[in-house]
């Protein structure tokens, strides 16, 4: 009997937690209170409507048909994708493209795992460690790629310098300027940039493991390489899977890097299909086929983005 | 890792008789140190090199090696950039931008991020979904539309014509970080505030807007850096030099000092110059920043 008592009693206040719910509206009210999320997202969905998705749709349209970007357009149904995957220069980016992504994703996440192995703790020298291998990261592109360009300068850089100093004068070569080194050299300084962002995205996720998982290991005997193996990786078996979506999105992003130094050059042998679409549509006036170039570079994009997204949500 | 820090302590009696794990970690650490030490002078080096550039002379240059450290330190190289480059503009454009469009972007996606974060309503996951994948979308497909979208807008020949494609793209990163800031917003908060029935405005902005600053402040100078460096388009949509924004105008200078290697290294430097300087001051919200981007849920 006291327990009905209270229920009643309680009924009487606030009622259960339901955002909307709590306090008796009339119907036109509880209209308002419904609409008040919309209204909140509605700056940032306009925006992102207008000069995103909306673009997004236009490129498509475009690359449907052989526009040259100005005056009519001729629907051509799929023909700029089929030539996509026929013609050699587009069938080089997207090889290119391939290749500069696998890499962008090996080197850095592993470079960027050992260092922050190597520099987890709170000791002042690993903190300006930290901050060294992060600083590249944080520079416009355009001030990266001029340096770079600078460093692989044939008359006066820095790198055929130093092999001259070195003795290994022979080996200088135009770095950027011959085919078979501009890709290796560019993707240096694009690792160069990228390194620090998954050493601070590692470090982050490290300290998410307690110290005293490592105080058993090494009770258990388990010296650097078995913590590292058994403790610090399973430890960070989410962030694995973060990092790598992320870079890859990063990677297949490029642009500035590789259109600043090369644009594309020597020929067409350091194109990826974002320097590609933009040669297209800006320097050949092929603004159809340039823009079914980017949106076989926007589908891998989003192949990547759209399970990772739902996986970060999933969650809920 | 701790254990590095129990040699300092070790007492002169630990050296006399070396237990086994302490001279073993003794050894991995000075590996270790030599390898980040030997792994960071690599790094600096393309900064230190156009640094030695940017202080000499052309003459001495050509004369002694970019591997050699300068017989002369030369700062006029620097004053010959911003003026021969008009790099007062370039600077200006951007500090413009970047004033109006880190302040606006970050109140537009929190605005957007409070509901997605504490309330109920049909298609909040489709639509955070939606926002999120704009992450994965190069800017490159969007270029020649925006070019039809803004000329249609009748807005031309401005360094505003980038502010709402800049905010457009930084939504979705900025969306994702606000929203795992406000979860941390204790619900008590909120439920006790729309008890004395304060409007969703006035909790936004007077409750939980307040209870973020330290996101709000990682965010700002995160998109501060963006904005700063966005190249891609600005190169697309701003064709006057006057409208050049400093990484645009950078980029133009590759025609202009061609030979001038010296002068073209310090109008880099005074490019990359604030970056550094930010990156120096506000390290700790940078990272903290970059970490909230990966978070998961």
């Amino acid at each position: 009997m006291p327990e009905k008592l209270t229920t009643t009693t309680s009924s009487t206040v606030p009622p259960p937690p339901s955002l909307f719910g709590r306090i008796a509206f009339g119907y036109r009210e509880r209209v308002v209170r419904n609409l008040v999320p919309y209204v909140f997202l509605a700056p940032a969905v306009v925006i992102f409507t207008t000069f995103l998705v909306v673009p997004m749709g236009m490129s498509f349209w475009y690359s449907l048909t052989d526009w040259p970007g100005i005056g009519p357009k001729h629907f051509v149904g799929l023909d700029n994708y089929k030539t996509v995957f026929t013609d050699s220069d587009t069938q080089l980016a997207l090889k290119n493209t391939v290749i500069w992504t696998l890499v962008l994703i090996t080197v850095p996440t592993l470079l960027g795992l050992g260092l922050a192995t190597l520099l987890r703790g709170r000791e002042r020298w690993k903190a300006s460690a930290q901050a060294v291998f992060y600083l590249p990261a944080v520079l416009p592109l355009v001030g990266v790629a001029l340096i770079w360009q600078w460093m692989y300068n044939p008359q006066f850089g820095f790198v055929n310098a130093f092999l001259e100093k070195v003795g290994l004068g022979s080996l200088a070569i135009d770095w950027l300027g011959t085919p078979s080194s501009a890709v290796p050299a560019l993707m240096i300084s694009a690792i160069w940039v990228s390194v620090g962002f998954p050493m601070v995205l590692y470090l982050s996720g490290l300290q998410t493991i307690p110290d005293e998982l490592y105080e058993a290991a090494r009770m258990d005997g388990a010296r650097r390489w078995n913590l590292f193996r058994h403790v610090t990786l399973p430890g960070l078996r989410q962030m694995h899977i973060v990092i790598i979506a992320l870079e890859v999105i990063l990677a297949l992003q490029a642009f500035a890097i590789i259109y600043a130094l090369t644009a594309g050059g020597p020929g067409n042998s350091t194109q990826i299909l974002g320097t590609w679409m933009y040669a297209n549509l800006f320097s050949f006036n092929k603004v159809g086929y340039g823009s079914a170039v980017g949106w076989v570079l926007t589908a891998m994009g989003l192949a990547v983005a759209i399970p990772y997204v739902l996986w970060m949500t999933r969650a809920e | 890792m701790t254990a590095q820090m129990d040699i300092p302590a070790a007492t002169p009696e630990a050296w006399s008789s070396p237990t086994k794990p302490v001279r073993a970690l003794s050894w991995g650490k000075a590996a270790t140190v030599t390898v980040i030490f030997v792994g960071c002078i690599v790094f600096m080096l393309p900064l230190i090199v156009i640094l030695m550039t940017a202080l000499r002379s052309q003459v001495d240059l050509i004369q002694r090696g970019p591997a050699t450290v300068p017989h002369q330190i030369d700062l006029g190289n620097f004053s010959a950039a911003w003026t021969g480059g008009t790099l007062g503009d370039f600077y200006r454009n951007t500090v413009l931008i970047l004033v109006v469009k880190v302040p606006l972007g970050i109140l537009i996606a929190s605005l957007a991020a409070y509901p997605i974060a504490f309330m109920r309503f049909r298609g909040r996951k489709l639509l955070f979904v939606i926002l999120l994948v704009g992450l994965a979308i190069p800017q490159v497909i969007t270029l020649f539309p925006l070019l039809q979208i803004t000329r249609v807008m009748g807005v031309q020949n401005t360094v505003w014509i980038l502010l709402l494609p800049y905010i457009a793209f930084g939504l979705p990163f900025a969306i994702l970080v606000m929203r795992a800031a406000f979860r941390g917003v204790p619900q008590e908060l909120l439920e006790a505030a729309r008890m004395d029935r304060a409007s969703e405005l006035y909790i936004w902005w007077r409750i939980c807007m307040p209870l973020v600053l330290p996101a709000l402040a990682s965010l700002a100078i995160l998109d501060g850096v963006a904005t700063w460096n966005e190249f891609v388009i600005a190169l697309a949509l701003i064709s006057n030099q006057q409208n050049y924004t400093l990484p645009l105008g950078i980029f133009n200078l590759q025609g202009q000092f061609s030979s001038n290697y010296p002068q073209m290294a310090a109008g880099v430097i005074i490019c990359v110059l604030p970056m550094i300087l930010l990156f120096l001051i506000a390290r700790k919200y940078l990272t903290q920043g970059v970490a909230a981007g990966g978070l998961k849920g």
